[in-house]
């Protein structure tokens, strides 16, 4: 086979339109013309990395700077890993194709420490190596950034430098600081490191060495007196923070195919399992102003036809209903939909409810995390029975028929009449019915507790694989029921996700022993490979108990101690105190101050908005609009080149999209889900290209043809082509029979013609066809 | 499984080059069959060849002689 480089192998793997790198919005720059190069590396599928906001974030900031080119790169799936590793084909960024190990600086966003072993693949297809002290200055500058760092001790010998707190806040002192570096002649590689490290909110982990004890307890020393722990960085005001506007707009299925508009960052509610809560502290609102053109500016420039409102916890927007009510009277004619991915039970009204139903219902998510009150408040979830009951009757009455419910196991104190009350809670929440008697969907999602790093949980054990099994099995028995659908994850998921949030650093080891036996895309449950793992602990000759079932005292050193993310250690404590009390800290935002710590009061404060005490229910008034008469089109497009790789329902997707964008009025179908009046003819497979395909709409009267093809082909990628667009006919046959030509040429090879003249000689010529085929 | 004879669904087919081939093929409402499949069955090429050629569907007329 003929295979050179990554367009060579696009027809042969999954999802091609994956590697493309030629999505509307996406930055492309001359590389001889920028001074900076840095790759935003994302350990993760295509589908997930693109849904993850904060690579958005920096992609735009850095990219607004014309001496520096940002680009991205994510987890290669394992098809294309397999064909890069057999032909020897170094992994490229998406945009302009260029090897990854050319680039000056990769930045890693770490979210989740599933993805560790997925860091290893991209550097090792990028022929670099793993640890910091192995490269020199011939390689890039690796760094990291994302919530994982609170802890990025596991990982730490893997990267030169590592971001702690918001990245906007860091990223470009960073870029200037390399800048600065390479114009006083790249003059060694500690001498960069030293001048990052002069950098609030970055580590630089060489400057540290770690000691252990016999009883095998890390202790961290600094090297320099000067700098002995890293502050984590905050964006004081949201409001003058870059926000990407015209995000990247992804082929395929990515996880969240939706506009997202980050209304606030941080959340003090303090329950005390959740690292985000301490991790992302003070709570600073966006101001609705701000809001409400980011939301503008962001649907002109990307089409999207749902709106994400983005943060911890997003009812708990001081302003969410007037922001809902002035969305919505946007949106609504627009038939986009508005969601709100996160919120507590007792703070969704039905007023808001009905705000967010206005255009289509999208999907609805409550997390009591523990069955019984006494658990609940252990954990400072201040909800109670009623609130979660109350607002799953909301839901079912305003037409929702899909619930979904998180809970958690092996919370600290938790006993079996703790587990019980889950069951009792389900149990009550079933017998809610509808406006018209009828039972919702209850779908309950169950994960292991994990104690993570920076939470009053930091000292307390997680519970051991078996008992973890046991109570999932239990769980899973007694909600047997119908109407309930019960998901949970696997335990040893957990338990690694565990000893990986709390190690220390010779879990380094572990990582490269466990990939190098083929450990890649943990978090997912078909590659996830437990014997592996097991294998890998005993060769690494990890402790996992020692990191997960044991409860820390609270007086030892813990590997993150270095890692100031500003919450004293004295909050923590009394936070653990309060807990085993089961006493409530009250949220400060709208309160007294809890002394975590974070805050400074000059600088760094919670910035919240004075509630909104106005009617937030405007009726919706009736429009008295003249309908106007519609017309039916036939749009003629070409698709081409790299546009083959496109699946129908993508391409689908595309045209939505850009005919929003040009702000064609397609005529939207009626009822609960409308939909543009839009429809296809006959699928091409995908990698098929096509001179011409056809699609119907239904538009305005006045709306001329000839404008459509001119604006909807400004907003098409590359291989799309708008040729024509007419009257469709006012029949489509649809019984009749189609004459297609194709020419086909083959890259490698001849066609036998002995073959061809052996067909044209047969009488017949029957085959076998498989009755459902991949398209 | 579907029984179908290539021979009633494929109005034309021409090399036009050792490795350049056009042909026409013909579909139906419960019937159809695309290039990678007949590529498959009369040449019996294997499947990464197949995968990395150009297929480019030249356009579709309605069949006159059946309606």
């Amino acid at each position: 086979m003929s295979i050179k480089t990554i367009q060579d192998i696009l027809p042969l793997v999954e999802k091609p339109s994956r590697y493309l790198g030629s999505e509307i919005n996406r930055i492309k720059k001359d590389h001889s013309k920028i001074k900076l190069s840095i790759a935003l590396a994302f350990p993760d599928l295509y589908e997930i990395g693109t849904s993850h906001f904060g690579v958005q974030i920096l992609y735009n900031i850095l990219n607004k700077h014309k001496e520096i080119a940002a680009e991205r790169i994510f987890a290669p799936g394992v098809d294309m890993e397999a064909y890069l590793r057999k032909f020897k084909i170094s992994l490229m960024s998406l945009e302009s194709h260029k090897p990854l190990n050319s680039f000056d600086i990769i930045g890693f966003s770490l979210l989740c420490e599933l993805n560790y072993t997925n860091v290893l693949t991209i550097l090792d297809l990028a022929n670099i190596p793993f640890f910091s002290s192995q490269r020199d200055l011939s390689y890039p500058l690796i760094i990291a950034g994302g919530p994982c760092t609170g802890n990025p001790e596991p990982v730490a010998d893997f990267f030169d430098a590592i971001v702690i707190g918001d990245g906007e806040r860091v990223i470009m002192n960073i870029a200037r600081t390399w800048l600065k570096w390479k114009d006083s002649c790249k003059d060694g590689k500690e001498n960069l490191l030293k001048m990052l490290s002069h950098i609030e909110g970055v580590y630089i982990p060489a400057f540290y060495e770690p000691k252990f004890d016999g009883s095998g307890f890390q202790t961290i020393l600094p090297k320099f007196s000067q700098y002995t722990n890293v502050k984590r960085a905050i964006i004081e005001d949201l409001d003058k923070a870059p926000f990407p506007d015209a995000p990247i707009i992804p082929y395929g299925k990515p996880e969240h195919d939706r506009l997202r508009l980050e209304v606030s960052r941080g959340c003090t509610r303090g329950c005390r399992f959740c690292q985000a809560g301490m991790l992302y502290r003070p709570v600073r609102e966006k101001n609705i102003t701000t809001l409400l053109e980011a939301a503008e500016a962001s649907i002109a420039a990307t089409g999207y036809e749902d709106i994400s409102l983005l943060s911890l916890s997003t009812s708990d927007y001081s302003c969410i209903a007037p922001l809902m009510a002035s969305l919505m009277d946007k949106c609504e004619s627009r038939h986009i939909a508005v969601s709100l991915p996160s919120f507590r039970a007792g703070t969704l009204t039905p007023e808001l409810m009905n705000q967010i139903k206005r255009v289509r219902k999208t999907g609805f998510t409550i997390a009591p995390e523990a069955g019984s009150q006494r658990l609940r408040d252990v954990i400072n979830k201040n909800i109670s029975e009623k609130n979660v009951i109350d607002t799953v009757k909301y839901s079912f009455n305003l037409g929702w028929q899909v619930i979904k419910l998180y809970f958690m196991i092996g919370l600290p104190t938790e006993t079996d009449d703790d587990l019980q009350s889950i069951i009792d809670l389900v149990k009550e929440l079933r017998k809610i019915r509808g406006p018209i008697r009828q039972r919702g969907k209850i779908n309950i999602s169950v994960t292991t507790f994990i104690p993570k790093p920076h939470t009053p949980f930091q000292w307390a054990p997680q519970i051991s694989l078996a008992e973890s099994n046991s109570k999932m099995r239990w769980l899973q028995n007694n909600l047997n029921m119908p109407g309930i659908h019960f998901k949970w994850q696997n335990p040893e998921v957990s338990l690694l996700e565990g000893l990986l949030a709390r190690g220390d650093r010779r879990l380094s080891h572990l990582l490269v022993t466990a990939y190098k036996k083929g450990c890649k895309f943990d978090g997912w449950s078909d590659k996830f490979q437990y014997q592996l793992w097991k294998e890998s602990f005993s060769e690494a000759e990890t402790d996992v108990d020692f990191f997960t079932t044991r409860a820390r005292d609270m007086d030892e050193s813990l590997p993150w101690d270095h890692i100031d993310i500003r919450i004293t250690q004295e909050f923590l404590k009394k936070e653990w105190e309060n807990a085993i009390k089961g006493e409530h800290t009250p949220d400060c935002r709208w309160g007294d101050c809890s002394d975590c710590g974070v805050c400074d009061f000059n600088d760094i404060n919670p910035k919240v908005f004075e509630r909104n005490k106005e009617e937030t229910t405007k009726e919706i008034q009736a429009k008295n609009q003249i309908k106007p008469f519609y017309k039916k089109l036939k749009v003629s497009y070409s698709k081409q080149e790299q546009a083959k790789y496109f699946g129908h329902l993508e391409l689908a997707n595309i045209f939505f999209r850009a005919m929003s964008r040009a702000k064609i009025p397609v005529k939207y179908s009626e009822g609960f889900h409308p939909m543009p009046r839009v429809s296809f003819e006959d699928p091409l497979p995908i990698g098929m290209e096509s001179l011409n395909e056809a699609f119907y709409i239904i538009v305005p009267d006045d709306m001329k043809s000839k404008a459509i093809v001119k604006n909807l082909n400004k907003h098409l990628p590359e291989g799309l082509f708008i040729n024509d667009c007419r009257l469709a006919p006012a029949k489509t046959a649809i019984n009749t029979s189609k004459l297609s030509t194709y020419l086909v040429t083959l890259k490698k090879g001849f066609f036998d013609k002995e073959k061809l003249q052996r067909f044209r000689k047969n009488a017949e010529f029957v085959i076998f066809q498989k009755k459902e085929r991949e398209t | 499984m579907k029984k179908l004879d290539l021979k009633d669904m494929i109005v034309n087919i021409d090399l036009l080059l050792p490795h350049k081939l056009q042909m026409t093929l013909k579909s139906e409402p419960g019937k159809t069959i695309r290039p990678f499949e007949v590529i498959t069955e009369v040449f019996n090429l294997p499947e990464e060849i197949i995968k990395q050629a150009s297929i480019v569907k030249q356009g579709t007329v309605r069949n006159t002689r059946n309606a």
